[in-house]
């Protein structure tokens, strides 16, 4: 965490900056709101008021929030808070399970292309380069529609639609390192390609793959969320947030039903770009961030 | 190497581009798991013989794949779309009529983002590390993480329903407002053009929230950006001699920092080209925007597959454009960018 004195000292009157306690109390929120989240999503049946799907109360229907109901219930008497703490469930998983497929196929495929070069390379990039000229958006919606509904087929759009991105980091990365020193090192005291990629190469990659795939959570439950809303995610009993947003459409006076829901996505996508930054600035030599000077 | 080689040479480049998005939408309608029949024509068209044999004839089904990639391609170039199974029109049509009610939603947050970025930007620079600053950056942080279409029904909470500010999602116009004669066909425009002053201002008022909310992220983007690129520059040599000749701080910074700190924003809005085209699926499905955002909505979930594809081609070719048209502007206003070549 030296890297700002050599940036600040050339720029005069200006005192060393104090050690940094705002980075890792950001970092620390984002921690704290994740875990708050994971745990709410393996416990939930056990403490949860009311059952997400079953327990309809007609007579109840569309209540603003109140000491039954913390946070309303929506047009079939259900309980918005149960909805919204199961929607953890659907949420959470969806985006830990996407993220993870991409970045498993994306690397393996950049990592491929960096190392083997050539055509492999030319072809995976030119790959790339159409699918990243698709907005997500855009381009999950027609994949999604050509699916059909469902939690799986939402999955499915939102790996095709981001995997590219991080084949493209990972060959940078595998191409940047494969230059260096110790690896020609390795490969002269005749480490086979296996051996020298896995030890000389892949754990130089993992931190900025890792950071990418953090912040990204935040972005795929964005898109999910967002697919889900317009009707092409999950399917309707299913308390996943985009769909419980969907839920306040159709009657914006009772704000509670849609409110609620956008809160637990606010808050997990923005605890998810907090870890997301606080990792970069921790493990990511390229992107630390560099303190701002002041104005004047 | 010259502007104009640039300019030409990335052109180009952009060519190759455009053919893979046509194998993907090629790929997308031919051979997801699924009956291709029944997604392009629906149920009801592809258990008609009659219909299915048109088709097929039009569109080479009988063909091999390659074969049919080429009709397909040919029947893109003739601006050939299909035809959609929900409004029984050509697809390209449709897209035609949809399309400038999105431009102008599309325009209009591209207004707000730059010009309330751009201040909000430099309201927080200017006064760094006090409310205004820290009220900038939260709204921008918050802005990072809102779902689009959760700020929109709060947004129609807040000022339709609560303040009664504007009108509700009722689409681009009142229902007593008539439309205005078509020149653009985007409402604000027409009106104005023909002088119209009470249909531009219905027009204005159905317009103003939808760009709010659409424009709200790359706003918090661009408001950071250019807040730290200010920073950045802030003890700049030719600041700090511009001060030392006596100018006032707002001339400083409006006519010696701001232009510079501003090259950066323009590769924002370039990304706000693609960001807002998606965005505006959801937007104009809350605020019931007739534009092709909710079309390929409608669409899609009628399973009405031409149309999906007709959307999502159209926005591909925009985004590969406008990003071929923001690194000729980076590079018309930074020389290096050309020689770094």
């Amino acid at each position: 965490m030296t890297e700002t004195t050599s940036t600040i000292a050339t720029s005069p009157g200006h005192s060393t900056p104090k050690k940094r306690p705002r980075r890792s109390v950001t970092l620390t929120m984002g921690t704290v709101v994740i875990s708050g989240w994971v745990l709410v999503t393996l416990t939930v049946p056990w403490w949860a008021p009311f059952d997400p799907v079953k327990d309809q109360d007609l007579h109840h229907r569309l209540n603003g929030p109140s000491g039954a109901h913390w946070f309303g219930t929506d047009k079939l008497g259900r309980d918005v808070f149960s909805r919204v703490m199961y929607g953890a469930r659907i949420s959470l998983p969806l985006a830990i399970s996407s993220v993870l497929l991409a970045v498993l196929i994306g690397c393996t495929i950049g990592a491929a292309a960096g190392f083997f070069g050539k055509w492999v390379d030319e072809a995976l990039m030119r790959i790339t380069d159409v699918t990243l000229s698709f907005p997500a958006m855009v381009l999950a919606l027609a994949i999604a529609a050509a699916l059909g509904p469902g939690i799986r087929n939402v999955v499915i759009a939102v790996v095709l639609v981001t995997w590219p991105e991080y084949a493209r980091l990972m060959r940078g990365q595998v191409l940047s390192i494969k230059g260096g020193d110790h690896v020609k090192a390795a490969t002269a005291i005749g480490c086979r390609p296996g051996r020298v990629f896995r030890r000389h190469v892949l754990p130089f990659c993992s931190a900025v793959i890792g950071v990418k795939a953090t912040t990204d959570l935040g972005v795929v439950i964005l898109l999910a969320a967002g697919l889900s809303f317009i009707g092409v995610g999950a399917v309707p009993p299913d308390p996943e947030w985009g769909a419980l947003v969907s839920d306040g459409r159709t009657s914006i006076a009772h704000w509670w039903i849609a409110t609620f829901p956008g809160l637990a996505i606010l808050t997990v996508v923005l605890a998810f770009n907090f870890i997301g930054d606080g990792l970069r600035d921790r493990y990511d030599p390229y992107h630390r961030r560099r303190r701002p000077k002041k104005w004047r | 190497m010259s502007l104009l080689q640039y300019v030409v040479r990335r052109f180009l480049l952009a060519i190759p581009t455009i053919i893979g998005l046509s194998i993907v939408t090629f790929v997308l309608a031919n051979y997801l798991p699924g009956d291709p029949l029944v997604r392009l024509l629906g149920e009801r068209g592809a258990a008609n013989p009659k219909i299915v044999a048109t088709y097929t004839k039009r569109w080479g089904l009988d063909k091999s794949g390659p074969e049919r990639y080429f009709v397909y391609m040919r029947n893109l170039v003739h601006g050939d779309l299909g035809r959609s199974t929900t409004t029984q029109r050509a697809v390209a049509k449709d897209l035609f009529d949809f399309f400038p009610a999105t431009i102008e939603l599309a325009l209009a947050a591209i207004v707000v983002a730059a010009v309330g970025g751009v201040a909000a930007g430099m309201l927080a620079a200017r006064f760094k590390s006090r409310w205004p600053d820290a009220g900038v950056r939260l709204l921008a942080l918050l802005g990072s993480g809102v779902p689009v279409f959760w700020l929109g029904l709060l947004a129609l909470e807040v000022f339709y329903l609560r303040l009664h500010w504007v009108p509700g999602p009722e689409g681009r116009l009142s229902s007593s407002t008539h439309v205005p004669p078509h020149t653009t066909g985007m409402y604000t425009f027409d009106a104005l053009v023909h002088g119209q002053w009470a249909t531009l201002w219905d027009a204005l008022r159905h317009l103003i929230l939808p760009a709010f909310v659409l424009g709200a992220y790359f706003l918090g983007l661009i408001a950071r950006m250019v807040r730290a690129s200010l920073l950045e520059i802030g003890g700049a040599n030719y600041l700090v001699a511009a001060r030392a000749r006596g100018m006032s701080e707002r001339r400083i910074m409006l006519v010696h920092a701001l232009p510079n700190a501003l090259i950066p924003v323009i590769t924002v809005l370039g990304l706000a080209v693609g960001g807002l085209l998606a965005g505006a699926v959801l937007t104009e499905t809350v605020f019931a925007w007739p534009g092709i955002g909710r079309y390929a909505v409608d669409t899609a979930k009628g399973l009405d597959y031409q149309a999906v594809l007709g959307v999502t081609i159209l926005i591909g070719v925009i985004y590969v454009v406008s990003n071929v048209i923001v690194d000729v502007l980076y590079a018309t206003l930074d020389p290096r960018i050309r020689i770094g070549r």
